[in-house]
């Protein structure tokens, strides 16, 4: 067997766990990590059988809470189990290493997200996406989306990041909805959807969520279309509010303030439950009090109101939940009938004449291998939004710990060199095809495929590849460059040995700091009569005290 | 600085709450353990009916039929389902009661006969029910941990997979499934509050191991269809909703049998429905033609149910204790 991850490193990254690699491994070639998240790490790999299909494999980690598998997981393989649709993402397979409790989610490999189809356009051919790509990949997500509603699922962390395209081969220019690690069935739910915390991305989030509404269907998918819409024809995140993070509610008053700039203020007459929203009622000097101007959405996604297209985002983004289009609806409307009429593939229109705009592929860390040998922080960065498109907002009660805060800053910084080294390697030895990097002289499949985009691919590493949560780039890009020359300033064991010393520095400064912390709290709580110190303690391990009582 | 205090007292409460949980439940005083009351014989119609799933409206595209009362019917069963049933890995799953009843060669080396192999796993029914009841769970909740609990042994063995710990480690997961999450530690505590027998005690990394475990053996197959789903609806339409009560208890005993394994859920239902029109001398056979389903089904089920409580009659406690000490004799 060949583990490409290692062979093609540095050498320094020694295989300590090749002697507990489980045996499904074998049917995989492992070519390197393609994106990280909260859940873990994302791997590109061939399947030997089958050269030429790709895999993405999603890594589970453990959860250190002695949770076991995660929710998330527990989520998408409950549901990808049950539902085949051509327009959602495929689960292939799923595997387990029980050594170090770790779970393995095998999908389809996509090339393209629509995240990167929109920075492409935005940033290096600046130039609008094709309307034909347009209405093919709205109508495929529409289709996908009508296929999860009937099925009373909501999908719940709609966005660009989460929505695939097919690279070449049979199913090219197909779009699939991937990520269902907030999804789940909304019929007879034994608790409320409530429970569940804040879902959907801050940018893509509807109004009634915003607003604190406790009860929302299906609609809260739809308007994240609609916002998926606009960024499309635009390229720009149609509201984009400053998120202010670590509040437990998903109200944020800037995504709101946002929203109606573009769209005008609700109003109770046009939005009956309006006034049952918990916000609405509560924050009404910042909502109600404040008066927006006219409603200007079509000057902003540059269309004349009477375009079918503008039709049909309007009423993609209505206020009010119960007179926002479905998803069955949409897919009748007016705009999927006219020319250019949406096809399968919607990265390559079927006139002979049309420009076909070539998206680069995605970057691959060859350095990293299935127990992510090279990638040991801590932190919840997402790169690459690939299979899963990375970081959810916040997840279900899973509330970031303090030592996240605190880090992030310098953890983001250290990521994205390590990265940057990372990726310098993987090209370098993609070019070199047996040069030093590559001493086995293995012949580099990816290297081959990633050729053509080598410049593109450098730029993209440039402009801040292995970005986290989306809102966040614009700040994290200028740091960047700031700070960053070139990748090829670094070579790989400078920066580990670098990265070590602050890292670790940084570490015990937030475990000092979560202990100070957590101890005031104790404190806190037991002036509040809640007993906290000896009896938590006593309580939290039942096995060693009480049982003999 | 201060914003950051306050969102590590939030945090810390959230990290500690589930101990303030576990404390109040310590003080409570909970009933002693009776064994003759696990076998009770009338449990279907003593067990209080916990209240009824909500019920949501229909999706459209599934009401087409031709008689109103089939319409109804179409509506509000299987294809209603979660997802539809007829497409479901549920669906896909049914077994024949041959393949069901089949005792692992390993177990058989351990002399488990099939006798036994049913009364194992009627015990650990009644296991997670005991324990669901501590931990505060839907019965919707215990349904798919018993049915994850009776699809693994279709497929593993009890030596290699102690019972005694694929039984709480089935309700952790259906837990998680049915989006209603138990801590695996106040699960832990409840076993050694419930059970003073060490073979039952099982620490919390034993039941995350074997969650991966069933994981597998389940073929990650999670979403399971319950009789509970339509029951109001279907007793509305039948006129029989004074008798929900003892139909939702008729239905909780099913678990104690491979039905679910073998049986579409709904007909499990009317199987239910049926049975309890027998006992309450109503006559339903016109409502039941008009469903347009398989009676010959129904009226099969419904005598499996009856010979179940007939056999239920039988059970004694060294039977099951026999077969239990069974399966830890070593050869």
């Amino acid at each position: 067997m060949s583990n490409r991850g290692n062979s093609s490193g540095s050498g320094s990254n020694s295989n300590i766990s090749s002697s507990n690699r489980p045996e499904w491994l074998q049917q995989y070639d492992l070519i390197g990590k393609i994106g990280e998240g909260t859940y873990g790490l994302v791997f590109l790999a061939k399947i030997k059988s089958n050269r030429s299909k790709s895999i993405a494999i999603k890594k589970f980690k453990q959860s250190k809470d002695g949770d076991g598998v995660s929710p998330t997981a527990i989520r998408e393989i409950m549901l990808l189990r049950e539902i085949t649709h051509d327009n959602v993402v495929k689960l292939v397979n799923v595997h387990i290493n029980h050594i170090d409790m770790s779970l393995y989610l095998a999908f389809d490999y996509a090339e393209h997200d629509l995240y990167e189809i929109i920075r492409h356009h935005r940033d290096k051919v600046n130039q609008a996406i094709n309307p034909y790509t347009v209405k093919s990949i709205l109508w495929q997500l529409l289709n996908g989306l009508n296929y999860l509603h009937s099925n009373w699922i909501m999908h719940r962390d709609l966005k660009p990041s989460n929505i695939l395209v097919m690279g070449d081969g049979e199913e090219q220019g197909v779009v699939k909805i991937a990520d269902f690690g907030l999804a789940r069935i909304y019929q007879a739910p034994l608790k409320p959807l409530f429970d569940n915390g804040v879902v959907v991305t801050i940018w893509y989030r509807s109004p009634e969520l915003l607003l604190g509404g406790k009860h929302y269907t299906s609609a809260v998918d739809m308007w994240a279309v609609g916002c998926i819409f606009a960024e499309l024809l635009t390229l720009k995140p149609l509201f984009q509010g400053q998120e202010v993070k670590a509040t437990p509610n998903p109200f944020q008053l800037d995504q709101l303030d946002k929203i109606f700039k573009v769209l005008g203020h609700p109003t109770v007459e046009k939005w009956p439950t309006l006034a049952h929203l918990p916000h609405w009622q509560t924050d009404q000097q910042h909502i109600q009090g404040h008066k927006y101007d006219s409603p200007g959405l079509y000057s902003v996604v540059h269309l004349s109101p009477k375009n079918p297209a503008y039709d049909l985002l309007s009423k993609m983004l209505e206020y009010d939940p119960r007179k926002r289009i479905t998803a069955a609806q949409a897919l009748e409307h007016e705009y999927f009938r006219m020319e250019p009429l949406p096809g399968r593939n919607a990265l390559v229109p079927p006139q002979p004449g049309e420009k076909i705009v070539n998206y680069p592929t995605r970057p691959v860390d060859t350095n990293t291998d299935f127990e992510g040998t090279t990638s040991l922080q801590p932190t919840q960065q997402a790169s690459g939004n690939v299979v899963s498109g990375g970081q959810h907002v916040m997840p279900t009660r899973n509330v970031p710990r303090p030592m996240h805060m605190a880090g992030m800053q310098r953890m983001q910084q250290q990521q994205q060199q390590q990265n940057m080294a990372a990726y310098g390697l993987a090209s370098q030895a993609a070019m070199g095809g047996g040069g030093a990097m590559n001493p086995g002289n293995i012949p580099m499949q990816r290297g081959v495929a990633a050729q053509p985009h080598q410049q593109q691919q450098q730029l993209r590493r440039k402009d801040g590849m292995g970005m986290p949560g989306y809102p966040q780039q614009k700040s994290r890009r200028n740091k960047e460059s700031t700070e960053v020359k070139s990748p090829r300033d670094f070579t790989f064991e400078h920066l580990k040995s670098e990265n070590a010393k602050t890292r670790y520095a940084t570490f015990g400064n937030i475990l000092l700091f979560t202990e100070i912390t957590t101890f005031i709290c104790l404190c806190f709580f037991e002036t509040k009569r809640i007993p906290c110190f000896p009896r938590s303690t006593f309580i939290a391990f039942p096995s060693s005290k009480v049982t003999n009582s | 600085m201060i914003q950051d205090m306050h969102q590590s007292i939030e945090i810390i409460y959230l990290i500690l709450s589930p101990f303030f949980k576990l404390f109040r439940h310590k003080k409570k005083k909970t009933c002693a353990f009776h064994p003759h009351r696990r076998y009770n014989l009338s449990s279907a119609f003593s067990l209080p009916s916990p209240p009824l799933p909500r019920w949501c409206s229909v999706p459209p595209s599934h009401t087409t039929g031709n008689s109103k009362k089939w319409r109804n019917f179409c509506a509000f069963l299987p294809a209603t389902m979660a997802t539809d049933f007829w497409t479901s890995t549920h669906y896909k799953q049914l077994l024949d009661q041959e393949d069901v009843d089949v005792v692992h060669s390993l177990d058989k080396e351990r002399g488990i006969t099939l006798e036994d192999f049913k009364l194992i796993k009627l015990h650990m029914t009644n296991y997670i029910v005991r324990l669901a009841q501590n931990v505060k769970v839907r019965q919707r909740v215990v349904a798919t941990a018993v049915t994850y609990m009776r699809r693994a042994y279709t497929r593993r063995s009890m030596v290699e997979y102690d019972p005694r710990l694929v039984a709480p480690t089935c309700l952790y997961l259906a837990s998680k499934a049915e989006e209603s999450t138990v801590q695996a530690r106040l699960l832990v505590f409840y076993i050694k509050k419930l059970y003073a027998d060490e073979k039952y005690r099982y620490e919390i990394k034993e039941i995350l191991e074997m969650e991966m475990k069933i994981l597998e053996a389940l073929n990650y197959y999670l979403v399971v269809f319950h009789p509970y789903r339509a029951l109001s609806q279907l007793l509305q339409d039948a006129g029989m909703s004074d008798a929900t009560q003892m139909i939702w208890g008729l239905i909780n005993d099913t678990y104690k049998m491979d039905l679910i394994l073998i049986y579409p859920p709904h007909l499990i239902a009317l199987a239910c429905i049926y049975v309890a029109s027998m006992f309450k001398d109503k006559d339903n056979t016109s409502w039941f033609e008009q469903l347009r389903v398989d009676m010959n089904m129904v009226e099969k089920i419904a005598t499996e149910i009856l010979d179940f409580y007939d056999y239920h009659k039988t059970i004694s406690e060294e039977k099951v204790n026999a077969a239990m000490l069974k399966l830890t004799m070593r050869m």
